[in-house]
């Protein structure tokens, strides 16, 4: 079946004004999430995927600037748009799910006043009846006791808190949410419980997310396909595999992999990448991730690595498949 | 549970400062009537001093028989007589001065606050930009101009050079006051100069309060939040960000609102203006003890009550604030 595009990130690079220059922290990045489909984005602390998925909502900070390339949200460039088209069509077509829900919500505000507020911006003629009647909807789709509509935010979990901010975010109904770590201040019960939630409300409304996190388990469990990031680069994108550990490819998504400690039997077989990522201003030649990969070659270190594109992922790296599964070692 | 709580703190304050300023010239050294006989150069008949006496209270009365005494004529509303306008009361001085100033430096602290926090606002939202690098600087500059040298210019060209403004006091002379046009439009007529001179010189404190405030609200992540809700700007700009940043102000304001009731002394002074200021400096040049002890509790007073409102106000405006088991 033809699947929709909904969200085409074509060549986009964002850098960041320092006293020291320029620092890129998204490197020419190329992606496309389709009509209701969950695109997870894994990476370590830095590695951009926040700062992407800012440029995606173009919600950049002071001294953060799109230096290249093209978005497009439900075939509308985003940075095409006047501010009040802008306004418009944020939370209509694209919403985002913060990663601090302890501080998104107006410390004075009750909850049924940002359902208010959200609502008003966007269709002025709903009437008070329907916003609460909504918002109790809302509320009750992310399983929260709608008399909760009058409580204040610190008056909430943060659990609770991030489900209220959950229901915000699919109040309009958009075509495509981006959650930026919506779990990772939230302890793993409430977690889990609250991802149970997201692919719910997903399966059952349908949009398409952006899901970032640093949880490569995680997110493979719950995305369609997996993009990895490093050093501002997508390194990889790939279908997510029931299982994970044969489903990567580039090396560097394989040293996260092991990288996680497993419950199974036997010896702790925890193995860490060796360094660490480099610094926007010392960025290695060639590939970036040449002077932490265990299969590197020589040419590694000289080119920029090309974009692989097989049937069911794309990886950017100069290694055959064969020399990646680490079956010919080159040192 | 709230309200009670700082209902009882404002009564046991209120108490505490009436306490302090029964016991503080009490503590001093002299008395009303020595000042009085200075005044006379030795002039006065012993018994005349003897009942002056009687009407000042002194005498040798212990501390607590004189601190009921005290009491006893403050409830029912007797703050003594004044030796400066003898006979007149002390409450009826206050009771003329006080609206004066209320007006006049009440108004202008709310228009300053107003004016101010809406300045910083703006300025904190376009910041950097054209409107925030001008108000900076110029209302920086308004702030640091010395208020009493302002007000001296100010009656120079405008009351005295060009004679647009009248120079003294709060209503024309022979005039008396009254609820009619021609007096209210007569006493704002008055009450321009001085008002401009507190005015120019009080936006800049709250601008920049305001403004600091909003740049720090203004990076919080539920402002980020309601811009990516497609919130419009205004909203954004005034419920979200200036909503929360205004929080510190409003304390700020409750002080300054205390304060205005003191009165402007150098202000009224310069523009004979006849505010509670005016006649404490007045006070003090005379040795006036029971109008000095009258003003000090009326500012007490109104400063703790201020205070008592602005603490139920601010339970209102936080939710945070008033709810003991707020979790963090």
């Amino acid at each position: 079946m033809a699947r929709r595009p909904v969200v085409e990130v074509e060549h986009l690079s964002v850098g960041y004004m320092t006293p020291r220059g320029l620092a890129t922290a998204v490197d020419d990045v190329s992606f496309t999430i389709y009509e209701n489909e969950i695109v997870g984005v894994v990476g370590e602390s830095g590695c951009g995927k926040s700062t992407l998925a800012n440029a995606v909502m173009r919600l950049l900070g002071p001294g953060a600037y799109v230096t290249g390339g093209r978005i497009r949200v439900d075939g509308q460039d985003v940075y095409r748009m006047q501010p009040e088209a802008l306004r418009q069509f944020r939370w209509t077509t694209m919403s985002m799910v913060f990663q601090s829900a302890m501080n998104v919500l107006n410390p004075v505000k009750t909850v049924a006043s940002h359902f208010e507020d959200t609502f008003l911006a966007h269709v002025p003629n709903m009437s008070k009846r329907e916003i609460a009647d909504r918002a109790a909807e809302l509320l009750r789709l992310v399983r929260i006791d709608p008399s909760r509509l009058r409580s204040y935010p610190h008056e909430l979990s943060g659990g609770m808190r991030q489900r209220v901010v959950i229901a915000i975010a699919i109040a309009l109904s958009p075509r495509f949410v981006i959650m930026d770590e919506p779990t990772t201040a939230l302890d793993v019960v409430v977690q889990r419980s609250i991802l149970e939630s997201i692919m719910e409300l997903q399966g059952q409304i349908g949009f398409s997310v952006l899901f970032i996190s640093h949880d490569i388990n995680l997110v493979t469990a719950i995305s369609n396909r997996v993009g990895v990031m490093y050093a501002g680069r997508l390194v990889e994108l790939s279908e997510a595999a029931f299982d994970a550990s044969g489903g990567f490819h580039h090396p560097y998504t394989q040293g996260l992999l092991r990288a996680i400690p497993k419950l199974a039997v036997g010896e702790d077989e925890i193995e860490g990448i060796p360094g660490s990522p480099p610094s926007p201003f010392d960025m290695p030649s060639g590939c970036s991730f040449h002077p932490r990969c265990p299969y590197r070659k020589p040419e590694c270190s000289m080119r920029k690595p090309p974009l692989v594109v097989a049937e069911n992922y794309q990886v950017e790296c100069h290694l055959t498949p064969a020399e990646r599964r680490g079956e010919l070692h080159v040192h | 549970m709230y309200y009670i709580k700082k209902l009882g703190n404002f009564i046991l304050l209120v108490w505490v400062a009436i306490t302090l300023n029964f016991l503080l010239p009490h503590l001093m050294p002299g008395n009303p009537m020595e000042a009085l006989v200075a005044k006379s150069q030795g002039k006065i008949d012993p018994v005349v001093m003897h009942a002056l006496a009687l009407q000042f209270g002194i005498n040798n009365k212990p501390l607590w028989q004189k601190y009921i005494d005290y009491m006893t004529q403050l409830l029912h509303g007797n703050l003594g007589v004044s030796i400066t306008y003898y006979p007149v009361h002390v409450s009826t001085i206050i009771g003329q001065s006080l609206p004066w100033t209320i007006i006049l430096v009440g108004v202008t602290t709310v228009l300053a606050f107003l004016i101010g926090t809406l300045i910083g606002i703006v300025a904190a939202w376009r910041r950097n930009k054209l409107f925030d690098s001008l108000m900076g600087p110029l209302w920086m500059f308004m702030g640091s101009v010395p208020q009493f040298w302002l007000a001296l210019l100010l009656l120079y060209y405008f009351g005295f050079q060009l004679g647009w403004f009248p120079q003294m006091h709060s209503y024309s002379a022979g005039d008396a006051p009254s609820f009619t046009w021609r007096f209210l439009g007569d006493a704002v007529w008055h009450s321009i100069l001085p008002g401009f001179a507190l005015l120019i010189t009080t936006i800049g404190g709250w601008m920049l309060a305001m403004r600091n405030n909003m740049i720090q609200v203004v990076s919080d992540d539920f402002v980020a939040f309601a811009k990516a809700r497609g919130l419009r700007p205004w909203t954004v700009m005034m419920s979200y960000a200036a909503r929360n940043a205004v929080l510190p102000s409003v304390t700020q304001f409750a002080i300054a609102l205390g304060y205005a009731v003191g009165g402007q002394i150098l202000i009224e002074e310069i523009f004979s203006y006849p505010g509670i200021g005016y006649q404490l400096s007045q006070a003090v040049i005379s040795q006036d003890y029971p109008l000095m002890q009258g003003i000090f509790l009326i500012i007490a007073v109104v400063m703790l009550f201020v205070n008592f409102a602005v603490d139920i106000l601010y339970a209102r405006m936080d939710p945070r604030v008033g709810t003991e088991e707020a979790s963090a």
